[in-house]
């Protein structure tokens, strides 16, 4: 198969990708900020 | 094949599927019971809620404990358990175009679950086990208690069991071939998870029956929780494998979805079986007695690839609405496909909620409070029920409340009953379950506990000062359960009038 | 379509965005778990391991004990101790009592040792949202450095039947 064949058959999703990076940052701000709330903690271990 | 098995099916005029006459009697008294288990369980969600709103305290403490203690119960096994079997026979029989093997068996099964059902219930109302869900031993219920939940277990693995021989029987009789249908697939890793939560939960509760009973003198608690979690945790694995096949079934009822790549998909679900149950560590990651690698590992098993499975289907659900809506000629900007979308389908809009609160609250939650030492911050705290509210309920419940309005048509065979409010039903259920979880969320973080009946401590020898803000937090979760549960009537009072008063259809 | 059977081949590759989702998917998943050995290496909280077994009866006698050497006041009959800086401080967790109340010099190193005389039990140190599962038969030692002076509140956040709401203790920080 052709390469520009190919790429005709890939399914494009622009608003899909958008999405799921949207939910990433959003993933990550919140799993950084538990983090950064516990280091105000008493030292234990 | 004999033509009396023949006449055991009809063709469904909307989807050709052959539909098994005693699986869909099945299927329906399945999902009945799980509706009215739903019922009890709403009311006293709102009872419950309402005590946890300072300003309104609702209930006396000793009704709040039992009320909270049902409240789980009621819709973390009944309900959901209900509904899923008969989630099960629709994917194993219907789908496949087969018979449902063994009815009677199915019927038995059903008993036992009722059954059970109805004794633990009798007991938690009687004031006998007023021990939560959990029942953390050496706290100690009714011996009829731990035996109401062993007849519903055993109910749900013969269910399960039946599920499996129907595909089997299906492919042997050679009315599928090849691979199942992804959502057919999906429920399979369900109910493959379900096998092995079943036996652990046999495992922590049947000795729990005999230490009530005082045939076994005592039961470590430290080892109870770990046997506990290995039930309760991969419990609501299959609650999660169970619901994104629902959405996977949704999206394609509605807008035609396709899954963009089925092998994607497909590995995305072995995931959830290869990698989720030692998970249930994180819930011991407080508890005394265990070591570091022991609750690095089996919390994340190295890289956390159950969470890479939901990932996966984070993208392919949404991808799959994209590529079918953009095949329609909604192709402008980047999301006119989602705009155009059916949001005036109960069975669309259910379903993109449900994912949408689950994915941003109820998943990231789980995976963050569930971090070994983040989880100092979190242990026992109302943050633990703002993570599974957003999961259970506006996941797993209302994607199930989704499925509902297209099985009451395709498998009641009945209209729809009401169609302009089923229309609302889940923006008004996800608008009040959005502002509970963040209350509780809220909540959680100001230090409230979970499960206790007053926070100003009004009875306590020294006094406890949580800051004001925690009456704007719980106030939310109050108002937000409240108009949740509107949400839960709505819905019940759509499904019962439909199923009892809908048009036939042909 | 989801409810029908899949074409005979189903195993195909993926296309580029699948591909990097699955990447990003993937890296993120491996930081979610290197976060936690990382933490242990450099962060300051951690979740405490150390544990002994030891019957109700034997950890209250430890416990009353050391009240009795260090008491130095009550507050509404409930002992308040003043532990030699460093030591072994003993906390007993009972329907519906934390006791003793614990003064504690802020920036010193304690082991407390938590453990319950019935039922299971949820140790909650607010406002700082501390929390950590107390267990009858369970000696839980947490090493623990208080960073700042203040009184805190002790609650119960397991259920422990209907007394549970009543559940408080107090720890005093000084500087």
């Amino acid at each position: 198969m052709a390469k520009a064949e190919r790429e005709k058959e890939e399914i494009h999703v622009p608003g899909t990708m958008a999405l799921v990076f949207i939910f990433f940052a959003w993933f990550a701000t919140f799993y950084f900020l538990a983090w950064w709330v516990l280091s105000g903690a008493w030292v234990i271990r | 094949m004999a033509p009396s098995i023949e006449s055991q099916f009809r063709t469904c005029a909307v989807t050709g599927l052959k539909v098994h006459l005693p699986a869909q009697r099945l299927i329906l008294a399945n999902a009945v019971a799980a509706v009215v288990f739903l019922l009890v369980g709403g009311i006293l969600a709102l009872l419950i809620g309402l005590t946890r709103w300072p300003a309104v305290q609702l209930l006396p403490a000793d009704l709040y404990y039992r009320f909270v203690t049902a409240h789980g119960i009621n819709m973390l096994v009944f309900w959901i358990v209900f509904f899923e079997v008969a989630g099960l026979y629709f994917g194993g029989a219907v789908l496949l175009n087969a018979r449902l093997v063994q009815p009677g068996l199915a019927w038995i099964a059903f008993i036992l679950m009722v059954a059970g059902a109805l004794l633990t219930d009798w007991i938690v109302f009687a004031g006998k086990a007023d021990v939560m869900f959990t029942a953390y031993v050496p706290m100690k219920a009714d011996p009829l208690f731990y035996l109401g939940i062993i007849l519903f277990a055993v109910g749900a693995i013969v269910a399960v069991s039946l599920f499996f021989a129907t595909i089997i029987v299906a492919k042997a009789e050679g009315r599928t071939s090849g691979s199942v249908p992804l959502v057919t697939f999906g429920l399979l890793t369900a109910a493959i998870i379900a096998l092995f939560t079943l036996l652990a939960g046999a495992i922590t509760f049947i000795p729990t029956f005999f230490w009530s009973l005082g045939w076994i003198p005592t039961f470590d608690p430290g080892v109870y929780r770990v046997l506990f979690w290995a039930f309760g945790h991969p419990a609501q694995q299959v609650n999660l494998a169970a619901m994104v096949s629902v959405w996977y079934a949704l999206t394609a009822l509605t807008v035609g979805a396709t899954p963009i790549n089925e092998k994607l998909s497909r590995t995305a679900f072995v995931l959830y079986i290869l990698f989720i149950n030692l998970g249930s560590m994180h819930h011991l990651l407080v508890d005394p007695g265990l070591s570091s690698p022991n609750r690095i590992f089996n919390t994340s098993y190295f890289m956390y690839l159950a969470v890479l499975g939901s990932m996966i289907h984070a993208f392919s659900i949404p991808a799959g609405v994209e590529v079918a809506q953009r095949a329609k000629g909604y192709t402008r900007g980047l999301f006119e496909w989602l705009k155009k979308a059916p949001w005036g389908d109960p069975g669309f809009s259910a379903a993109a909620l449900s994912f949408v609160i689950f994915g941003f609250l109820g998943g990231t939650s789980g995976v963050i409070i569930g971090t070994m030492q983040p989880n100092i911050n979190v242990h026992n705290t109302l943050r633990v029920p703002g993570h599974f509210h957003a999961t259970v309920v506006a996941g797993t419940t209302l994607a199930f409340m989704g499925l509902t309005y297209y099985v009451i048509p395709l498998i009641a065979r009945r209209e729809i009953v009401g169609k302009a409010w089923a229309k609302y039903q889940p923006y008004i259920y996800a608008m009040g379950i959005i502002l509970m979880i963040l209350g509780m969320n809220f909540s959680g973080m100001l230090g409230i506990p979970r499960r206790t009946w007053d926070i100003s401590y009004a009875g306590a020898p020294l006094a406890v000062k949580f800051p004001e803000s925690v009456y704007t937090t719980l106030g939310l979760v109050g108002i937000g359960a409240a108009i949740a549960v509107l949400g839960l009537l709505i819905f019940v009072g759509i499904a019962v009038a439909s199923l009892l008063f809908g048009k036939k259809r042909a | 379509m989801s409810l029908k059977v899949p074409e005979r081949v189903w195993w195909k590759p993926l296309g580029w965005q699948e591909k990097v989702w699955v990447t990003v998917s993937l890296v993120w998943c491996l930081v979610l778990f290197l976060m936690m050995p990382l933490w242990m290496a450099v962060g300051k909280q951690n979740n405490p391991t150390e544990t002994y077994r030891v019957s109700p009866a034997r950890f209250l006698e430890t416990a009353s004990a050391l009240i009795e050497k260090y008491k130095v006041g009550e507050e509404k009959g409930i002992p308040i101790i003043r532990p030699p800086r460093g030591s072994d401080v003993y906390l007993v967790a009972r329907m519906w009592q934390w006791n003793p109340i614990l003064e504690l010099k802020k920036g010193e190193t304690y082991r407390l040792h938590v453990s319950s005389l019935d039922l299971q039990h949820g140790l909650s140190i607010q406002p700082l949202n501390m929390n950590f599962q107390v267990l009858p038969g369970y000696d839980y030692v947490l090493t623990l450095t208080p960073t700042q002076a203040g009184e805190y509140s002790v609650i119960c956040n397991e259920y422990c039947l209907i007394g549970h709401h009543n559940m408080t203790g107090k720890i005093i920080v000084r500087e």
